[in-house]
């Protein structure tokens, strides 16, 4: 009896609660439409390093003299933003602009955190075309970009006494100079990485997805189509002359160059610093040409994005092409040394006539972005072990390629599944 | 039931006043207790009931909704929050059923109490009776709330996610997140892909498991006798140079070794050059990585071990060995019939916690080499274990469903293998041990 009364207790209130249940709909949208008043704030999330925060505070103080808002610069790493913005946004504390990386644009726009942009064509025809590609998600323009990043050729002058004409002409050196007992190399890159060894493979006629109009078709795999078998082939050529240990990765190769063993090395400006602090004397030029062509490389992209979860979708456009002016971004590269993707900079004198800058200036007008799409966080890793089994003897290019595409296949069909 | 009805002074089995004052309970909480004239409780609770209604009404209503439906219109509903919301409100709402039934029961008891003929207890004396009575429940409440909250509800909304099929391609607020039952584990078993790599992950785990911890037990075990022997002199120095590897961050031990181990540049392959017996690819060949990471695990995990069983061997009482040898045993029966069964008895539940360890020792697998080498057509890498496969499907694939389905999985392995070992232990305990 007792127990009995108390599961009918429990089953009852249960019940009572069921029946008039769930979210009283008021039939608010979320849309920013029609005339958008003044806000008292805004707020936006800057990664977390320090020069970049003080930047954005700096500009911050202008932006609040021109338009009387007050904006608020919170720092927070850029590769925790959108997992933080899928929690905070829900709960109304989240900002008005956001920052990270192209290739987690296409995962934002799948979760509907981030929302299209309505802005002019005079605004986005002043970026270079990778870069406003990289902020584009099925053809719809989601961000602006504020920095473009990518590698290019760094060497060492006391090995090499000028840069390579071309890829031909280093890997003929390399095959003079490079010594394995002697621990000392040519030309070294990390030919394992996909991030690394892609201008071979575009070089040569391969590519990852089909590509449209700001689109990339998914299902056309082009990695073991001809031109990537090439660019495969070209890799093992140089494991097999034994010009690249196999397993070669970042610490040791910064390692190597700093000892100053190694002719040429393929590294990006975050590696700059490094080496001159090790008092290497280098130079840096744009990936020589391959059978006469330039090649291209990725590039990565910082963009700022608008939150979909922003109530001033208006007036944070308008800081967003504020922070991205040109202006703004010369004003950044002064500051943080990072390289603004406006065609109008990377030809400007100050960038122009600095040695180093200008090589990777130079060879972002030749960059293709990272695709995207979530599809490809599949690709890094399979690519990445290919390239290994290739270096290591164990695959031919045709059958590493192989296995890696059906294995890029399968992930997305799990991941999809 | 007896037909006729009585008056107050009714026997037990007859509808009187404690079923009267429980059943007016049952309809709202103090009504039994106001029945029998407890005023001030009754009061009380009816208060307390009627403010639980009305604060929690909103956690019920959308929380009971939320996790039903999951939602029902993408951007106004956020699937994840509704679910964790739901969680609550049914956590909230068992807490009140617990409620509720005491104030039944007491009701009911009170009412007893009164057909009896005694006075029912005031207001006063009810409270001395909880906070005597049920003086341990009233301690032990608050850190079992925190433990409910901390512990339990984490669990079963990891469990719960299980059931569902969120992934990157069913995220909130763009999408929303659906019940699909026991659909990721089917899906485990039958898709080729996920079978396979589930199928190698699981036995290496297994390997993993049994030969790493073992093994470090015995070398802890050997180690600790031949230290613990009457004629080894500097017995502190040894021990002092053993625990060290113990004593350094095991997070910066896995990264050096994984250094030493480099195929190219490490220093084990330069010195078995040097030895002419030509590099090994510890961290390129599958078997070789499990070699170098068992290697690592042994060091590792032998000094704990070590230090356990020198306590355990200088407890064992001199005198046992003295008659043993006077039987003329050698040292090796001593060892298997004196030392051993002492040792094991006293590890036992140490060594199992060991066992669980290894089974989930995410560092060591994912420091070492990140689970690899790379095995073609497979989705995990080459030495993964099943802890660091859905580290991987977390963050590789965002297969939130599958990453929970599996850990449901190493729960249940984790558990019986525990039950297992201890019911073991326990047929130990029966055997006529000398304490």
């Amino acid at each position: 009896m007792k127990k009995w009364s108390q599961w009918l207790s429990v089953a009852v209130v249960m019940l009572l609660v069921l029946t008039a249940c769930g979210p009283q709909d008021d039939g608010t949208d979320a849309d920013g439409t029609g005339a958008e008043e003044k806000p008292q704030q805004l707020v936006i999330w800057e990664n977390d390093e320090e020069i970049q925060v003080e930047h954005t505070k700096k500009m911050a103080a202008k932006f609040e003299e021109e338009t009387g808002i007050e904006v608020k610069v919170i720092a927070l790493k850029q590769d925790d933003q959108q997992q933080k913005l899928s929690l905070d946004g829900p709960a109304g504390k989240g900002p008005d602009l956001v920052t990270w990386p192209h290739d987690n644009n296409g995962e934002a726009v799948l979760k509907g955190l981030i929302r299209p942009l309505e802005v002019d064509r005079e605004v986005t025809s002043a970026f270079i075309d990778p870069a406003i590609e990289a902020m584009t998600v099925e053809g719809e323009l989601y961000g602006l970009p504020r920095v473009t990043e990518n590698v290019a050729l760094f060497y060492n002058k006391a090995i090499l006494e000028e840069a390579p004409k071309s890829y031909e002409d280093l890997v003929a050196f390399a095959e003079d100079y490079t010594d394995t007992k002697q621990k000392q190399y040519g030309f070294l890159f990390e030919g394992t990485n996909f991030y690394f060894n892609y201008f071979l493979f575009d070089t040569m006629g391969g590519y990852i997805f089909k590509q449209g109009d700001g689109t990339y078709d998914a299902d056309d795999i082009g990695l073991n189509s001809e031109g990537s078998v090439k660019g495969m082939e070209k890799l093992e050529e140089l494991y097999q002359a034994k010009l690249i240990p196999t397993n070669l990765n970042a610490d040791t190769l910064n390692g190597l160059f700093k000892e100053g063993k190694v002719g040429a090395v393929i590294s990006g400006p975050w590696a700059v610093r490094d080496y001159q602090d090790a008092g290497i004397d280098f130079g840096v030029v744009p990936i020589p040409t391959v059978e006469g062509k330039q090649p291209i490389t990725f590039s990565g992209v910082k963009g700022l994005y608008l939150s979909a979860y922003s109530e001033h979708p208006y007036w944070a456009t308008e800081l967003m092409k504020f922070l991205t002016s040109e202006e703004a971004l010369k004003e950044r590269y002064e500051d943080t040394g990072e390289i603004p993707p406006v065609q109008a900079l990377l030809d400007d004198p100050l960038i122009k006539d600095d040695a180093i800058v200008s090589a990777f200036a130079e060879q972002s007008k030749h960059t293709v972005p990272m695709p995207n799409i979530p599809e490809m966080h599949q690709v890094w890793e399979p690519m990445n072990h290919a390239a290994t089994f290739v270096a290591q003897g164990k695959q031919t290019p045709q059958q590493a390629l192989d296995s890696a595409v059906k294995l890029v296949k399968d992930k997305i069909k799990a991941q999809q599944n | 039931m007896e037909p006729q009805r009585q008056p107050t002074t009714s026997r037990a089995g007859s509808w009187g006043k404690r079923n009267t004052a429980a059943l007016l309970s049952v309809f709202s909480m103090g009504l039994g207790q106001l029945y029998n004239r407890q005023w001030i409780k009754g009061l009380l609770l009816l208060i307390l009931q009627f403010s639980y209604i009305i604060v929690f009404r909103d956690i019920f209503n959308m929380g009971l909704w939320g996790i039903v439906t999951l939602g029902e219109k993408p951007f106004r509903d956020d699937s994840i929050m509704l679910m964790a919301e739901g969680l609550i409100a049914i956590f909230l709402i068992l807490f009140g059923g617990l409620f509720y039934a005491l104030n039944i029961r007491d009701a009911y008891q009170v009412g007893r109490m009164r057909e009896e003929g005694s006075r029912p207890p005031g207001i006063w004396a009810s409270f001395r009776a909880v906070t005597d009575k049920g003086f341990p429940y009233l301690i032990v409440f608050p850190s079992f709330l925190f433990l409910v909250f901390v512990v339990i509800y984490p669990l079963l909304f990891m469990m719960l996610i299980a059931f569902t099929n969120y992934d990157l391609y069913h995220s909130p607020p763009a999408k929303l997140v659906d019940w699909v039952g026991l659909d990721n584990f089917v899906a485990l078993f039958q898709l080729d892909l996920w079978r396979n790599s589930f199928i190698n992950v699981f036995s290496w785990t297994v390997v993993w498991t049994l030969v790493a911890t073992t093994v470090q037990f015995a070398l802890g075990l050997i180690l600790a006798v031949l230290i613990n022997q009457k004629r080894v002199k500097g017995k502190r120095f040894f021990r002092t140079v053993l625990i060290l590897p113990w004593a350094v961050p095991p997070f910066v031990t896995i990264i050096t070794w994984s250094a030493l181990f480099n195929d190219d540049f490490g220093f084990i392959n330069q010195m078995l050059t040097t030895m002419g017996i030509g590099a090994i690819p510890w961290l390129t060949d599958v078997f070789w990585t499990k070699v170098a990471l068992l290697l690592i695990q042994f060091w590792l995990g032998f000094p704990f071990n070590m230090a356990l069983c020198t306590g355990i061997l200088q407890s064992i009482s001199s005198d046992m060995y003295e008659a043993a040898e006077v039987d003329g045993a050698t040292a090796f029966t001593k060892f298997r019939h004196i030392t051993l069964p002492m040792v094991l008895y006293a590890t036992a539940p140490l060594l199992i916690v060991q066992y669980a360890g290894n089974f989930n020792n995410f560092n060591v697998i994912y420091l070492f080499n990140q689970g690899g080498p790379a095995v073609p057509e497979s989705t995990a890498g080459g030495s993964d274990i099943l802890i660091s496969w859905v580290y991987k499907l977390m963050f590789d694939i965002s297969k939130f469903n599958y990453a929970a389905a599996i850990s449901i999985v190493i729960g249940l392995i984790v558990m019986s293998l525990a039950a297992y070992q201890f019911t073991r232990t326990r047929s130990f305990n029966e055997e006529d041990m000398i304490q």
